[in-house]
């Protein structure tokens, strides 16, 4: 089968799909929507009236770029565990395809679960924050730090089903990593505003990039790194975690999983 | 051979003590759970903000011990809802439910009666979760809160239950393979004003509000925040409301699930 049949084959299956189990979509959407606000609005609580409209762009976009790295983490890992209860890994397997392109194909799920939840929190958010607040400054900022985004999720997703498929990766574990990249990432408050220790912990971890990119393309306020620098610091790192998690799948595919089998993540 | 809802809550009670035990993680989890919640909030909202206006908005004196008796409120409402609905959904995903159906107890008293241990177990752990942290901030009679706050829970788990049995019986209709009704625990959630007060809420929503049992737990867990001692006029009154609830939604879900059971005998368990 050709790569290009094979793209076709992946992107018919993970749309048609989605379509056939439109409620269980809706659904996840509006739940990933409802706990959202409650965060949102349990933060800002916290935050006097006037600076209200300077933090909430911060609050709205961060929590569109952690529902981008949770729901692909989540997409990746649920499909992991879903293709292995159906027996849908050997099937795969045996007509030669991999499991990874497979499992990469989720990326359509995330994008549309990301475009519905959007405007929902900006009207939400723009409700409580009032006029005054800038959420757009640099669209094409906001458009590469969400790109980046996604392909760092998907490959951390991915990089995690792999190893996942060998040791078993408990998923609450996965759900606690998420919860702490919200803030010790420097997902939803910018890395000047963390204190130093919790600065430097911020640049370690990859989705502080393009979050920063994200805040910069929403509200033109300074980066934390010289902007340049991001830029080309935020494509090395999504293109060195894509290969990664390409390399790393290669590796388990074809030295573990054909000899050994799978392991999954959740509740199995 | 005859079976009542003694029968199925024992049976129910050993299937969740034996899935905590082979989801080791799952259960250590949920002692981090209340934690790792308080821990983000608090962490946002000082970054971003600072926690004594947090304190004077939602009326608390003591924000870290209100935050983490929310949280195991919070912690036990997705528990109990996810207990009750998911007991039908995973039964069908195992191909059990039609065995399950054919058992002699009437389907309104199994789903009640299976959903009951989960509720009961899951506000225990949160409570013993999050009972070092009451002992520290408040000592013994931070624990002592903490008691009357399990109890409300108690309480509050009734109504929900009964909310539950309805969302369960809609799932029993759905051809889909996933809890497509799990976006009623965050709803309750946002209803029950966890992280911040409901008045901040738009009217109808503060309205319906109301209706929600998990509020008033909520509420308990503000006052108890509040004051150095309960103040147990007002107890009496949440009891009395989560009593009336507990009849009207138990008494709504009875009906609906009899009808559903006589619909989903007659064209079986898909």
């Amino acid at each position: 089968m050709s790569s290009l049949l094979k793209l076709r084959a992946l992107l018919y299956l993970h749309a048609l799909r989605t379509w056939r189990f439109k409620y269980t979509f809706i659904n996840s959407t509006i739940n990933m929507a409802l706990w959202m606000a409650i965060f949102i609005i349990g933060a800002l609580i916290f935050v006097p009236s006037s600076e209200i409209p300077e933090i909430a762009p911060y609050m709205f976009w961060g929590i569109i770029l952690w529902t981008v790295l949770s729901s692909s983490v989540w997409s990746v890992g649920g499909w992991a565990w879903f293709i292995l209860s159906l027996g849908m890994y050997e099937e795969h397997t045996i007509h030669n395809t991999s499991i990874m392109s497979l499992l990469s194909g989720r990326t359509i799920t995330v994008v549309t679960d990301t475009v519905l939840i959007t405007p929902v929190l900006y009207f939400l958010i723009r409700k409580l924050s009032g006029p005054t607040a800038s959420y757009v400054s640099h669209p094409i900022a906001i458009i590469g730090g969400l790109a980046t985004m996604f392909v760092m999720a998907l490959s951390y997703g991915l990089m995690l089903s792999a190893i996942s498929f060998r040791i078993g990766v408990p998923g609450t574990l996965l759900d606690i990593s998420n919860f702490l990249l919200l803030v010790l990432g420097g997902i939803a408050i910018p890395v000047s505003k963390l204190p130093p220790l919790m600065r430097y912990a911020a640049l370690a971890i990859p989705f502080s990039y393009p979050s920063e990119l994200t805040r910069y393309g929403a509200t033109g306020a300074m980066t934390y790194l010289p902007l340049q620098l991001l830029v080309l610091l935020n494509f090395i790192i999504a293109t060195s975690m894509l290969a990664c998690a390409l390399l790393i799948y290669r590796r388990i595919e074809n030295s573990y999983l054909r000899k050994y089998g799978p392991r999954a993540i959740g509740r199995m | 051979m005859p079976s009542s809802m003694i029968d199925v809550f024992r049976a129910q009670l050993h299937s969740s003590i034996y899935w905590y035990k082979n989801n080791k993680w799952m259960f250590f989890s949920m002692f981090l759970w209340p934690y790792l919640l308080v821990g983000v909030m608090l962490g946002l909202g000082a970054l971003v903000g600072n926690v004594s206006l947090f304190s004077k908005r939602v009326g608390v004196v003591d924000p870290a011990f209100y935050l983490l008796s929310a949280s195991a409120v919070a912690m036990s409402s997705v528990g109990i809802v996810d207990a009750v609905a998911g007991f039908a959904l995973y039964n069908r995903w195992l191909g059990t439910l039609n065995y399950i159906f054919l058992t002699p107890i009437r389907e309104a008293k199994l789903m009640i009666a299976a959903g009951i241990p989960d509720s009961i177990i899951t506000p225990l752990i949160s409570v013993v979760a999050v009972a070092p942290a009451a002992f520290y901030f408040e000592s013994i009679v931070g624990g002592l809160k903490l008691v009357i706050i399990l109890l409300i829970m108690y309480m509050g788990m009734i109504p929900l239950v009964g909310l539950s049995v309805l969302a369960a019986t809609a799932l029993l209709f759905v051809r889909e393979e996933s809890n497509i009704i799990s976006s009623i625990t965050p709803f309750i959630l946002l209803l029950s004003g966890v992280f911040y007060p409901v008045s901040v809420l738009p009217r109808a929503l503060q309205v319906l509000s109301a209706y929600v049992p998990s509020k008033y737990v909520v509420d308990a867990a503000k006052l108890a925040a509040k004051y150095t001692s309960m103040p147990w006029g007002w107890v009496v009154l949440t009891l009395g409301i989560l009593a009336g609830l507990g009849a009207i939604y138990n008494g709504v879900a009875s009906y609906v699930v009899t009808k559903a059971e006589v619909a989903v005998k007659r064209k079986g368990v898909e």
